[in-house]
């Protein structure tokens, strides 16, 4: 057996004799999950640096041309393997602390173990077809794993919601195939290059970064994120909307548009537009959520914004940016959910206006997610700082090069990591700091699988910050062609910009530590606990009545005049693609129920009026006929 | 290995920690002093900020019950590693040239640490006042960071080759004269001054303190050695501001013959117009300050930024 096909093959066998099992033996069935991911990620670093390597067999024949079923190992798809593989282990490990005990997770463990098999096949696969059938495979299962969310309704209406737009951006893929299938007579990936010029490769691109977006959940098809996060089992949100669709809807889109397609400039701009209105849009909508997972999910959103953005640039190091923040993004974005996942566990709510103070009775929690908040808004030295530096730069000299317009892009992603900032000062108050709640009095730490893989994840935030040159070098300047410009003593050097993480964040622990020394002068020993000061009076015991819930932070900015308007239309859900789709659809049956109106006289006039209308139609043809005859 | 030993005494000594809370707290007292005369007072003499610093290290620290230690001593010590970290790259792309971490959007990043850390050193406290300074600082954040990123990125429009380095945008000034003779970079340094009131929160910008309505906010359960620290990193704030805008729009600092006197003048003008906007303006309201930067200040930077554009 070729061992590109194990990551496939592993789990989805795992997969299939975890639903054999019986149902009281859980262990055996974790077990079996972690080692079968396990497996195939061990299975993923041994392949990675071994391409090219290919796996090629006679699949179907149709007419006189065969479609393969076609692996390849590109340095590409074997960094997003590993990836694919990591996530997997890690969500694994969470979940055998995550599941309730009543929850026996065969199904669970089922969906978890196919669908690392179906991304691996989707990033493997050299096959236009082959992809397309992974890539609606995981669109299915994910309609059924979201489904063995606890609170059902949610989990459901999430779940269709999801299925709905996955499956019309799957048919959009579907659609963009056959059409090159038909213009270009082959389906292989490393034999396309195709020219976007004219309408038809315009409508064929177009459709299959409707595909690749929607899977990421770009704007304005990103309706379906948020709505998973209200009920679908939080792993399940760490693992798919926040890691692995972002890897795998990142790499179509990067595929696309850096082998298969040459986009033009055109293209580029619209990339851009999709970007900056993502990023801008999702995280306004974020700053104002009242559900710890919904506003996550609209940062898994947000995000996305700065990938596209970067890929659209067109620049070398934008494109590297890109791709970064796609891997920096999955790192930092499962480790929040996790967090999430963790409070929701041990308090039983994610409701930010329930919460509070809990950052002394969950240290790691908090720990790993005050990193990876940092991180994600872009505070140096943790790795969304570098990617998003990278993205910048790209856009610099996008202007260097004659785009006098580009610092509306660059205003649009700066600002964007200043709101995402505010919403997770958010996160971090609500959560964490403030007083602590006395109903949360018991409340403990979570258990070790639920905090080692938020640990490491902190820890890689930190390490792809602070060393950002061994990932770029190791995983993305490879791919991007052009990008390799950095220089020796680990700093990023780029003709636009220079930055050394390593440096600077030396310098800001050195800072950090003579700050202590100043501590030290001023005697951190004879410290005193007393009571908050409240203006002289006593706080009260428990002090629950004078809590700042984290909710109202933002009201201020909710109403300011501009963006009163906006958030308005907005939780009128004008923006949801699904939405309006489904509000057209109604119109257009609402207007013909509304003739059914059940009573005996319309329906005879309407038949007296069709029948006048035949007649009519017959008599005149009849006329014509008798007229053209004389 | 030399390199490194004398990048941490610059970072340790001149012009990094020390130098620039030397500088900053007299700039402090120069404001206090300016307060005190448009308020026909006669002012503290010159050491008063240091003795300050000084009997406040003497101090017990008081930590609030129930606050997240952690969170509440550490918070500002990053505040203040930060705006070390950004007065020495400043320097030394100013007095070095490059070859240092000189990169505009590192600068623009670490400028929003100090405000970053009051805000989770405030709500780590458990006080509800200082979290209701908490909300307002970092609702002002938002509302001076989007003219404020227009303003300083006119001046990279301006520059030709585009360039984030700070020394290339020096470098550019030194053979193309001063930025600030341009009517696009003008309009650029209005705004920016209009910000720094904001993000040292000054008046009528000191919404998240508000001293008369919440009891100092933010800063308000930081005693000794904290405190500080606190108003330590506020005095440096004042003193790299002003030099962040002489390298960006004025033409840097120059430490020879005249050019010392000049640079001397360029800062003494700037912290002027600072201090004086915060003696002559009574405080807003949050939702008057977000109002104000969004609409008005936001829309100048734009006209800033298009006349940039079509070469002004």
């Amino acid at each position: 057996m070729s061992q590109l096909l194990i990551p496939i093959i592993v789990p989805a066998i795992a997969g299939g004799l975890c639903l054999l099992i019986p149902r009281r033996v859980k262990a055996v069935r974790e077990v079996l999950t972690l080692a079968g991911l396990a497996w195939a990620f061990v299975a993923a670093l041994q392949l990675f640096g071994q391409w090219p390597l290919s796996f090629t067999r006679d699949w179907v024949m149709f007419g006189d041309m065969s479609v393969q079923f076609d692996l390849v190992l590109s340095h590409f798809s074997a960094f997003v393997l590993v990836f694919v593989g990591f996530f997997g282990l890690g969500v694994a490990l969470y979940s055998m602390s995550w599941l309730s005990k009543e929850h026996d997770g065969r199904r669970y463990y089922a969906y978890l173990l196919w669908t690392i098999a179906a991304s691996a096949g989707a990033v493997l696969s050299n096959n236009l077809l082959l992809l397309l059938i992974f890539w609606e495979a995981l669109t299915a299962i994910l309609f059924f794993f979201v489904n063995t969310g606890r609170k059902e309704r949610d989990a459901a209406d999430g779940a269709a919601k999801s299925f709905v737009m996955l499956g019309l951006s799957d048919a959009a893929l579907f659609l963009a195939i056959a059409f090159i299938w038909v213009r270009f007579g082959t389906l292989s990936m490393d034999q396309l290059s195709i020219f976007v010029g004219d309408g038809a490769t315009i409508s064929i691109y177009v459709l299959m970064m409707i595909g690749a977006i929607t899977k990421a959940g770009a704007m304005p098809f990103h309706t379906w994120v948020p709505a998973l996060g209200k009920g679908a089992p939080t792993p399940v949100m760490a693992l798919l909307p926040a890691s692995i669709d972002k890897l795998l809807g990142i790499y179509l889109l990067a595929r696309l548009s850096l082998d298969i397609f040459n986009i033009g400039p055109g293209m580029q701009l619209l990339l851009m537009i999709i970007g900056a209105v993502t990023i801008l849009g999702a995280v306004l909508m974020a700053l104002v959520q009242h559900d710890l997972k919904v506003l996550l999910s609209y940062h898994a959103v947000s995000q996305v914004g700065y990938m596209v953005l970067g890929i659209g640039t067109g620049v070398p190091i934008g494109i590297a940016g890109g791709l970064f923040h796609m891997l920096n993004n999955a790192i930092y974005k499962t480790c929040l959910f996790f967090g999430a996942g963790a409070i929701e566990k041990q308090t039983g709510t994610t409701e930010i206006s329930k919460l509070g103070g809990l950052a002394k009775a969950m240290p790691l929690t908090f720990i790993s997610m005050a990193i990876a908040s940092l991180a994600i808004s872009g505070v140096p030295p943790f790795n969304g700082f570098v990617s998003k530096w990278m993205v910048y730069s790209g856009l610099v000299e996008l202007g260097s090069r004659g785009m006098s317009y580009y610092w509306i892009f660059l205003v649009a992603a700066f600002f964007g990591s200043a709101l995402t900032m505010a919403s997770f000062v958010k996160v971090l108050y609500s959560g964490f700091l403030g007083q602590r709640l006395s109903k949360f009095a018991q409340v403990r730490e979570a258990r070790w699988p639920m905090t080692v893989p938020m640990l490491v994840l902190a820890a890689l935030c930190i390490v792809f910050g602070v060393w950002a040159k061994f990932p770029l070098d190791t995983f993305i300047n490879p791919i991007v062609p052009g990008a390799a410009a950095t220089a020796a003593s680990g700093a990023i050097d780029v003709s636009v910009g220079f930055w050394n993480p390593s440096l600077a964040t030396g310098l800001i622990i050195l800072g950090i530590l003579v700050g202590l020394g100043v501590f030290g002068i001023g005697k951190l020993s004879t410290r005193r606990v007393a009571h908050v000061f409240i203006g002289g009076r006593k706080p009260p015991d428990p002090i629950d009545s004078m809590h700042v819930t984290g909710t109202g932070f933002y009201n201020t900015i909710k109403e300011t005049k501009g963006l009163r308007s906006v958030f308005a239309n907005a939780e009128q859900r004008i923006f949801d693609v699904y939405e309006m789709g489904g509000r057209l659809g109604n119109v257009f049956v609402q207007s013909l129920r509304s003739v059914h109106n059940g009573v005996l006289s319309t329906y005879l006039a309407w038949a007296v009026i069709g029948l006048g209308a035949i007649i009519f139609a017959l008599l005149s043809a009849l006329l014509r006929q008798l007229a053209g005859g004389r | 290995m030399a390199s490194t030993l004398g990048l941490v005494l610059n970072f340790l000594i001149f012009p990094g920690l020390l130098f620039t809370a030397i500088v900053g707290l007299l700039t402090q007292w120069v404001d206090r002093k300016v307060s005190a005369r448009v308020q026909w007072r006669v002012g503290p003499p010159w050491y008063q900020p240091f003795a300050d610093i000084l009997k406040l290290l003497g101090k017990e620290i008081l930590i609030p019950e129930g606050a997240g230690r952690t969170g509440f001593l550490f918070a500002p010590l990053a505040g203040l590693a930060a705006v070390g970290v950004v007065s020495t790259m400043l320097w030394l792309a100013n007095i070095q040239g490059g070859g240092f971490v000189g990169d505009l959007i590192g600068v623009l990043y670490l400028l929003t640490i100090p405000s970053l850390g009051m805000i989770i050193g405030a709500a780590a406290s458990g006080n509800p006042l200082a979290s209701v300074g908490a909300s307002r600082e970092m609702k002002l954040v938002l509302a001076y960071e989007l003219p404020f990123i227009i303003a300083i990125f006119t001046a990279v429009t301006k520059v030709s080759p585009m360039t984030l380095r700070l020394d290339g945008i020096l470098d550019y000034q030194a053979v193309n004269g001063v930025l600030l003779g341009n009517a696009s970079c003008i309009i650029a340094f209005i705004v920016a001054i209009l910000c720094a009131q904001a993000k040292l929160t000054y008046p009528p910008f000191d919404v998240p303190e508000a001293d008369t309505e919440l009891m100092d906010g933010t800063h308000m359960e930081y005693s000794g050695a904290a405190l500080a620290v606190v108003k330590l990193s506020q005095a440096m704030m004042l003193f790299t501001l002003p030099i962040f805008f002489i390298t960006i729009f004025w033409g840097g600092i120059v430490l020879t013959g005249w050019g010392i006197l000049y640079t001397i003048i360029k800062y003494v003008i700037i912290v002027t117009i600072i201090v004086l906007i915060k003696n002559t303006n009574p405080r807003v309201r949050i939702d008057q300050a977000v109002r104000f930067f969004w609409g008005p200040v936001t829309v100048l930077a734009i006209i800033g930024m298009v006349l940039a554009m079509v070469g002004l």
